[in-house]
């Protein structure tokens, strides 16, 4: 709104928005795995009460090789026609559904280990 | 912003008929809330987790697990719900229809304040009891 008349690329920001986006998004997923590993350290280190913090690792890593992927794609110019990521939104989408409900299993299951 | 309709060499086509690739900044626009939606899920996913494992014991331990579980559930709709929501923007801008309009953050925010209710209310229990 204020950079409006900027002569190259106007919209160059989006695109890095964009990927900035996803990288962040790929660092809080990594965070969320940190915490889980928390509780590891305190107790049992029972290989069942890894799979949350694994399965975390795991999503933000797919986050953060998606992140890589668009940058490349949108910094392309011309950009691309088709730039949807419909496959990549479906993919975290339900990566984040499935890695809240193993946490939410997981942390009601050994509540008393700890 | 959105009404700088002029196509520049390099720039793909705003795309005026129906069913065609919308304008990327849309998309990317949709994308980029998409994840912000996400990232909200996640940071109530990390405060579930908190709340469930750092927290120390209280005197009333199943008052913890209640906040844990309607946190995880909060995050699970936000997760979904930013998807549906993506879902519902891309076909609106592919088909040049208007933005379905959606009260989906006020039930966030009501959900929000129902978890500060309760978190409040286990603060002021363990306070007057320990």
């Amino acid at each position: 709104m204020t950079g409006a008349r900027t002569p190259r690329d106007p919209d160059g920001s989006q695109a890095e928005r964009t990927s900035l986006s996803w990288t962040r998004t790929s660092f809080a997923v990594l965070a969320n795995g940190a915490l889980l590993m928390i509780r590891n350290l305190h107790g049992s280190t029972h290989l069942v009460g890894l799979i949350p913090a694994g399965l975390a690792a795991v999503v933000a890593l797919c986050t953060y090789v998606i992140a890589m992927q668009r940058q490349r794609t949108l910094r392309r110019r011309p950009l691309p026609n088709r730039i949807a990521a419909r496959r990549q939104v479906y993919l975290i989408g339900t990566a984040m559904l499935v890695l809240i409900a193993v946490t939410a299993v997981a942390q009601s299951i050994p509540g008393h280990s700890g | 912003m959105a009404d700088d309709t002029t196509t520049r060499a390099g720039e793909p086509d705003a795309g005026t008929a129906a069913q065609h690739e919308p304008d990327y900044r849309f998309t990317l626009a949709n994308e980029r809330t998409f994840l912000a939606w996400q990232r909200t899920a996640l940071g109530l996913l990390a405060a579930a987790v908190a709340v469930v494992q750092l927290v120390q014991p209280m005197t009333f331990p199943d008052m913890r697990h209640v906040l844990g579980v309607v946190l995880a559930v909060l995050a699970m709709l936000t997760s979904a719900m930013g998807l549906l929501r993506w879902e519902q923007t891309d076909r609106a801008i592919r088909h040049g229809n208007p933005l379905a309009r959606h009260p989906t953050p006020a039930y966030l925010a009501v959900g929000l304040a129902l978890v500060g209710v309760l978190a409040l209310w286990l603060i002021i229990a363990s306070a007057s009891i320990g």
